[in-house]
């Protein structure tokens, strides 16, 4: 399958062939299956650890598109036609931070990234990583910070300098442990953890990578797409500055980049949020918070890439919406280009060395207007960063069944209740008679 | 608390989170002796018009039987809508306490030292009860009371609950609150079906659908007059302390208002009697007392009724209840537009309830209008379900389809029932209501909170559809029976002037100096008459049914 695409379905089901139609159905129903039998039909996923297990590279190759002749032959899948999204996920020398290149065919040698443990460990931009045929687009994101503001306001928003900041947390100077696990019971979905874990706080990044889109059971129920990378983080027993004041909330600190891409001018990188109707996998939820680079609009022909969430955090572990509070930025918007702003120092600096096109910074603000949560013992919030378009929800069967049986019935009823009416009537007005009682 | 027309504590539930509470017509109990009786023409006692206490004004202003009447002649006009006044009273105390929980919430947290959990059992501890007890207490008015001493006793009630929540206030005693808002739940609903019996007794045949629409609007009234001057009146007796002593003395003052219905209640008994005095109305009791089993005995359309009422009322209350977070999170409107939003049901409610009631009585029609507003509801939450249009533009239809629905809805239940089922019938009616909203107040939230507002906006369309799909079934069922409750304004004027002609033909006293047929046959025929004779003469055999009532007899149709 080629990217970027989007999701995968329904155009092309639309109007694919019988045959296609069936193949496809067969597909769903494997995909519904693979948890049970283990089977993954989008992606494949070669994931190393390299360096001293101090950088994880996840490689996701497309498989052929079905539509093409080259499906009949299943081992032309890493050859022919798959595109390939490598993501490298590192907490070396920085916070947790992931980096995803793109190239378009898979079958090209070049694509297969050359990694200089010792210029990687010296921060090598030259170096450390490189590809024999340059990627046509990536981009990074990297959480470097959390901060600690006061809250006073009960606005949930952390907004400088109207609003005091406690303490800030910087990530990059913390000593991280690093783990990449193919689970048993997933074999294809990858994750990689960076963990903090000290004697007061606890920070664990997670990042995941599937072969096939799936939807997390637990809130927020997002999409997890095969094209993007998940990354989840998770805070607790965050160590509040007492002195400061007892209504404080927290903000991540989130930096964002691209490269190789077409060149753009900075600031035209714009966050939207998309509405949905369906709230049934995230409750409360109607929006996306999502960031197309380069711009869709400006450059309708390039390859593409997002940032995107839901804007919802958790204070509890249980993850309901009562404890749900919003991940919002001010403005719902990045801050202003700086062109001070760097990236930290780490793989995606490496790698977008003298290719970066793009640099942003926002504080991600968890807290929804007068909630009355301070100082919250956990946080869990997560983004998703990927290829091609960010995956959208889509009203369920179960909610097209309702609807249908709901409104159907009475709407049939009426219809045939009229009909009846109507003959009853003129049946009594061809005959002339009106009952005497 | 009362629930008339209908709303019941789910609405008081959501309207106790902030918005007022709004109560409901409420259909009245029935009245009921059943057998009231009222003076013709002639002076004679003839049988009432089924629903009417007192007839029509005309007939009864040219009565010659009572020549000194005094100020106060129930048969004059005026003399009906001064009754509407002192029943519109009847409730207003009932309505205002009510909400005041909602009113003091804060303020009553901190004076009574309770969590929102504790809080929150003030209306609870109202509501759950009246899932059974506004039947019995439609019972009792039909049974054993009749709707003036039903009143009275209700009333009692809720001033006595009041009077125990401010004792309780006063005492730094929270449960004794609790207790207090039972004793106020006993006596509330019941009273809104005494209320609307009242309704019913005074109304039917003239401005019924109006007067409910504008017990609707007193209902919003009184809730919306709490939630603004408790607040003040609290903090006028800040010189009190300690708090729950100020709370105290703020419960003591909304207990005026418990005490002014009562003395509504009291007025509306004299006024009761007098009217029983001058028209000579029946007091002995009915000839035909109901009973608890006659609940089975119901006939469909009633039981349709029930299902529109609950089906409908699910619909829109829990969803204002819920609405709040809902209009902030999809429409990203702040929390004063939010609030803003939430209310404007009740507004117009208040508003347009005796406008719509009296278009129903122009053009009749109920189930018509029952339909309309039903199917547009539907169409108001699909609005909001699958489209980001306005949500001003959905709540504001919204607002009007349910003002039309009460002014419509609840007066169809005295076309259904006899008069000595009617509180018994309206009792039941609130009571699978309030159980309809207890009940789906509850599963709403849990709704939400898993599977989000697009569930649960479909969840209410269902709803509100399946009091469309009830509807469609009464309208059928009732074509087929000859359209009773959807006749025109026209045709109900018409039938209830041949069935008042009938009822002055059967109760005409025989003449002294002539024989019975004699006199039947020196009377006009009615057009039933006559037709019966021109079937007969063409040798036609008149219906069974017909051959043992009296304009059947035998030498009428020579």
């Amino acid at each position: 399958m080629r990217l970027p695409a989007t999701s995968r379905s329904s155009p092309a089901a639309a109007s694919a062939p019988p045959s296609t139609m069936m193949l496809m159905m067969m597909m769903m129903l494997v995909l519904m299956l693979s948890p049970l039998l283990l089977v993954s039909a989008d992606r494949r996923i070669v994931a190393s650890m390299e360096c001293s297990s101090s950088l994880a590279v996840v490689r996701s190759i497309g498989l052929p598109n079905p539509d093409s002749a080259d499906a009949a032959n299943a081992d032309a899948a890493n050859t022919m036609g798959g595109d390939l999204i490598t993501s490298f996920w590192s907490s070396l020398g920085s916070a947790p931070s992931l980096a995803v290149a793109y190239h378009p065919n898979a079958s090209d040698p070049g694509t297969v990234p050359t990694i200089d443990c010792d210029a990687l460990a010296r921060f090598d931009a030259a170096k450390a990583i490189t590809f024999g045929t340059q990627p046509s687009f990536m981009s990074a994101v990297v959480i470097d910070k959390l901060i600690e503001f006061d809250d006073k306001g009960q606005t949930g928003l952390y907004d400088p300098p109207s609003t005091r900041t406690c303490s800030v947390l910087d990530l990059t100077s913390l000593t991280w442990e690093s783990q990449l696990t193919v689970p048993k019971n997933k074999p294809f979905t990858t994750t990689a953890v960076a963990s903090y874990l000290s004697k007061y706080t606890n920070i664990t990044v997670q990042f995941t990578v599937t072969p096939s889109t799936f939807r997390n059971g637990n809130p927020p129920g997002d999409l997890i797409s095969e094209n993007a990378v998940k990354i989840d983080l998770f805070v607790s027993n965050f160590t509040y500055t007492k002195s400061c004041s007892n209504t404080t909330k927290l903000a991540a600190g989130l930096v964002f980049a691209d490269g190789n891409g077409p060149v753009a001018t900075p600031n035209q990188l714009v966050m939207s949020a998309p509405s949905s109707i369906d709230d049934e996998y995230t409750p409360t939820i109607f929006h996306m918070v999502q960031i197309d680079v380069p711009p869709a609009k400006v450059y309708p022909q390039s390859t593409h890439g997002f940032l995107s969430w839901k804007p919802i955090a958790f204070t509890d572990t249980g993850r309901s919406i009562a404890n749900g509070g919003f991940a919002r930025t001010i403005n719902d918007e990045f801050n202003p280009f700086n062109p001070n702003d760097t990236l930290p120092q780490s793989v995606p600096s490496l790698l977008l060395d003298g290719r970066l096109r793009d640099l942003r910074t926002a504080n991600i603000s968890f807290g929804t207007p007068e909630d009355g949560i301070y100082q919250p013992p956990v946080l869990l919030w997560g983004l998703s960063i990927g290829i091609g378009a960010a995956p959208t929800d889509d009203i369920s069967v179960a909610v097209l069944l309702a609807i249908s049986f709901g409104f159907g019935v009475p709407g049939v009823l009426l219809i045939v209740g009229s009909i009846i009416t109507f003959f009853r009537r003129a049946r009594a007005r061809r005959s002339g008679y009106t009952a005497i009682n | 608390m009362e629930s008339t027309d209908n709303e019941s504590l789910l609405s008081r539930s959501a309207m106790s989170q902030g918005q007022g509470k709004g109560q409901p017509n409420k259909p009245r109990a029935g009245s009921s002796s059943s057998g009231e009786r009222q003076l013709s023409r002639s002076g004679s006692l003839i049988k009432p018009i089924p629903g009417s206490p007192i007839g029509d004004d005309d007939d009864l202003e040219s009565g010659p039987i009572e020549p000194d009447v005094g100020c106060c002649d129930p048969r004059k006009w005026w003399f009906r809508w001064m009754m509407l006044v002192f029943i519109s009273f009847l409730g207003f105390g009932s309505y205002f306490v009510y909400d005041i929980p909602a009113a003091l919430e804060s303020d009553i947290e901190h004076a009574m030292n309770v969590n929102v959990a504790q809080y929150s059992l003030l209306y609870a501890l109202y509501s759950w009860p009246n899932v059974i007890l506004c039947f019995f207490g439609g019972f009792l008015i039909d049974r054993v009371l009749g709707v003036a001493w039903g009143s009275i006793l209700f009333a009692g009630f809720v001033l006595l609950g009041q009077a125990v929540v401010a004792i309780g206030a006063q005492s730094n005693l929270f449960w004794l609150m609790l207790a207090g808002r039972f004793i106020f739940g006993i006596g509330g609903e019941s009273l809104a079906v005494a209320q609307n019996n009242y309704v019913v007794r005074w109304f039917k045949g003239k401005e019924l659908n109006m007067v409910f629409g504008i017990q609707l609007s007193f209902s919003r009234v009184g809730s919306t007059v709490n939630l603004n001057i408790m607040k003040p009146v609290f903090d006028s007796f800040s010189n009190i302390t300690p708090a729950y002593s100020q709370l105290g003395a703020a419960m003591w003052f909304a207990a005026l208002f418990c005490g002014l219905s009562l003395s509504c209640a009291v007025i509306l008994l004299f006024l009761e009697r007098r009217t029983d005095r001058v028209i000579k109305r029946d007091v002995g009791g009915s000839d035909e007392k109901v009973n608890l089993k006659d609940v089975k005995d119901f006939p469909l359309s009633l039981w349709l009724l029930f299902i529109i009422c609950v089906g409908y009322y699910v619909g829109v209350f829990p969803f204002i209840g819920l609405a709040l977070v809902f209009f902030e999170s999809k429409y990203s409107v702040d929390s004063a537009t939010s609030h803003a939003l939430t209310s404007i049901v009740y507004i117009i409610s208040a508003a347009a309830s005796p406008v719509f009631g009296l278009l129903v009585d122009r053009t009749g029609r109920n189930l018509t209008w029952v339909i309309a507003a039903t199917a547009v509801t539907v169409g108001c939450h699909v609005m909001m379900a699958f489209t980001f249009i306005n949500p001003y533009v959905p709540i504001i239809i919204m607002g009007f389809a349910y003002s039309v629905l009460a002014c419509a809805l609840w007066p169809i239940v005295s076309l259904v029932v006899p008069e000595h089922q009617l509180g018994t019938a309206y009792g039941f009616m609130q009571s699978v209501q309030n159980l309809g909203l207890a009940v789906v107040a509850q599963g709403a939230g849990i709704l939400v909170n898993s599977n989000g507002y697009l569930w649960l906006e479909i969840f209410f369309s269902i709803c509100v559809a399946l009091s469309v799909l009830a509807s469609i079934l009464l309208w059928l069922v009732d074509d087929a029976s000859g359209g009773k409750l959807n006749a025109s304004a026209k045709t109900r004027k018409r039938e209830a002037a041949e069935k008042e002609r009938a009822a002055l033909i059967a109760a005409a006293p025989p003449s002294p100096s002539s024989s019975p047929s004699m006199g039947n046959r020196m009377r006009p025929r009615t057009p039933v008459e006559l037709r019966n004779r021109f079937l007969t003469r063409l040798g036609i055999e008149k219906p069974v049914n017909l051959r043992s009532l009296p304009l059947a007899q035998p030498s009428l149709l020579r």
